[in-house]
């Protein structure tokens, strides 16, 4: 190959490209996504590709603020590349609620791109697929959402799964004001109780250590049924926001185990959402064999009021490109599905055969692989 | 029994002491000549031995889903971790030194010419103080480069303070104290937290 066409075949750091069997796993595993949001009643949306960044900053943290991508447009405009399909979904739906009857249901499919060190294998362009439940405030909501993720998981069959759920309520009342949820969280992340400790120590909150063992709760519902009075009273905040806050998890957790596989389900106080926009339960899920969460969500109510309609909203996003080595659908799906080669002496007949054979669902091409040289 | 949990090890300073603290728990790992992975005598850990500097990439990955590191080894990596618990040995402090008789880079109030191996912690430690840096990356013997002229200060892990006294060095400012730790693919441990909350209770113990 020359220099020439080696130069031209560079690919910038962080992009992505994916083909062939692994490109057709993809869109399998899609096309189930979608009919599996389809079939609850949700219906597709687009967002565009880029938008003016000053609508969004105010609600970005400074780490998605480092991580975004920004250029100036011809009139000297600041734009941002999407970074959060929900940021730009809450500001579409702003627009078009208007009058509009509630709840909506909407699901997406689409990239977002921003730098992320964590995520070197491709570090600037994801995949991800959604959906949003908007203007269905509360327990029904909470409910839907997390069967909707819950559901569709298990029709992923994933090998080993699970679903985190926590409380960005819990936070901010152990909190109380006086600390900064994004300097908790980003402790919190890494379940360093120790600094935790000191910074609540430090910022004047009572019994520190108690808060902290309350924000590192990780266990069944069933234990967090029966740790929780132990835990809020360490806290000595009973009967205040504390209290109230890790109940109404408590009683959510009760309500989806009428529903959900309660082996797949997890009660993980420090699961914050890493977003923050986020005001009540929190998701986050993982399966045996990815380094990272595949699904992350959770219920934001006042998103949409900085973009004008004051709607509650909740919902989720999965990492497709991290779900699909993992799923057993997408590998079934490509098994069931293999590609088979026209048969005839000369292309009419090789043409006819395929076409009788496509009708019947079979996957045909008309020249067989290796029938010419590249 | 479940199956083991996957733990990288790094070569280098902290080897025997990490194999020694297992093996005075019950979890006796041997490695045979050139052999980098193997599985304790309790049949509790799988066990890789990694260079230390790239032990935090392996975890990243989830290839392992333990580690035992320095906290400077983590912070130049630039990734986070779940942090599982402190390990009682191996503990250090990074520090800027200089010529006896420097003062401290804080008062110059101005640039300073800072030679280290670590370049993240002393980019962030400068830049919270508001100091301007300029950072020489060196892989190694920071120690000589006040002496030749490359730069007036270094930043190093110390532990006696011995290779600085030698080579006319003093501290002038202890930066941070290094902990090791036992670390975790967040997504790992959220998956086995059970298991790793189990062998974080037995290394807690006093040795046998």
């Amino acid at each position: 190959m020359s220099a020439k066409s080696t130069q031209r075949l560079r690919t910038p750091q962080g992009t992505e490209s994916f083909l062939l069997e692994e490109a057709y796993i993809h869109r399998q595993l899609l096309r189930m996504t979608e009919d599996h949001f389809s079939s609850w009643g949700y219906l597709p949306v687009l967002t565009p590709v880029f938008d003016y960044y000053e609508t969004y900053r105010p609600l970005l943290s400074t780490h998605q603020i480092e991580r975004s991508y920004r250029f100036p447009d011809r009139d000297g405009e600041l734009l941002m590349l999407r970074s959060d399909i929900t940021l730009f979904l809450a500001k579409q739906m702003g627009l078009t609620l208007e009058g509009a009857s509630l709840p909506r249901r909407v699901y997406y499919a689409d990239s977002i791109l921003r730098h992320q060190e964590d995520e070197d294998i491709s570090s600037d362009e994801f995949f991800q697929s959604g959906a949003e439940l908007i203007g269905l405030p509360g327990a029904e909501g909470d409910r839907e959402v997390l069967m909707l993720l819950h559901d569709l998981l298990k029709e992923m069959d994933l090998p080993s799964w699970r679903m985190h759920i926590g409380s960005r309520l819990v936070l901010d009342a152990v909190l109380d004001g006086r600390i900064d949820p994004v300097a908790a969280g980003d402790l919190l992340e890494i379940r360093d109780a120790d600094s935790l400790e000191e910074l609540f120590d430090g910022a004047g909150l009572t019994n520190p250590g108690a808060r902290v063992a309350l924000l590192m709760f990780l266990g069944t519902t069933r234990e967090f049924a029966d740790a929780k009075d132990n835990l809020v009273s360490a806290c000595g905040d009973v009967h205040g926001g504390i209290g109230r806050a890790v109940d109404e998890l408590n009683t959510l957790a009760a309500q989806l185990s009428e529903t959900a596989d309660m082996e797949n389900i997890r009660i993980d106080i420090s699961e914050h959402g890493g977003q923050p926009y986020y005001t009540g339960f929190t998701v986050r899920a993982y399966a045996d064999g990815s380094s990272t969460a595949i699904a992350t969500g959770g219920r934001y109510d006042n998103l949409l009021g900085s973009f004008g309609r004051d709607v509650s909203a909740a919902g989720f996003s999965l990492m497709m490109r991290k779900i699909e080595p993992l799923s057993g659908y997408a590998a079934g799906a490509a098994d069931k599905q293999p590609v088979g080669s026209a048969e005839g002496d000369d292309f009419r007949s090789r043409y006819k055969n395929a076409g009788r054979r496509r009708r019947s669902g079979e996957r045909v091409v008309l020249s067989s692989e290796g029938s010419v040289r590249s | 029994m479940n199956s083991p949990l996957t733990i990288a090890i790094p070569k280098g300073r902290l080897l025997d002491s990490v194999v020694e603290h297992l093996a005075a728990r019950g979890m006796d790992i041997s490695f045979g000549s050139r052999q980098l992975s193997t599985v304790d005598s309790s049949g509790r850990l799988e066990v890789y031995k990694v260079k230390n500097h790239d032990l935090p990439t392996y975890v990243h990955h989830g290839i392992a889903g333990l580690g035992i590191v320095g906290d400077d080894t983590v912070a130049e990596s630039g990734q986070s971790f779940t942090r599982v618990m402190n390990l009682p040995f191996g503990g250090t402090r990074l520090c800027v030194a200089a010529p006896v008789g420097s003062p401290p880079p804080e008062s110059l109030g101005g640039p300073v010419t800072v030679a280290t191996s670590y370049v993240r912690m002393t980019r962030d430690w400068f830049h919270s103080l508001g100091i301007p840096v300029k950072i020489i990356r060196l892989g190694g013997s920071v120690e000589l480069a006040p002496a030749l002229g490359l730069a007036p200060y270094i930043v190093d892990l110390v532990e006696t303070g011995g290779t600085l006294k030698a080579n006319g060095l003093e501290v002038v400012t202890e930066m941070e104290t290094i902990r090791v730790r036992m670390i975790a693919n967040p997504a790992y441990f959220k998956l086995h937290y059970r298991e790793i909350g189990e062998l974080a209770d037995i290394m807690k113990k006093e040795a046998r």
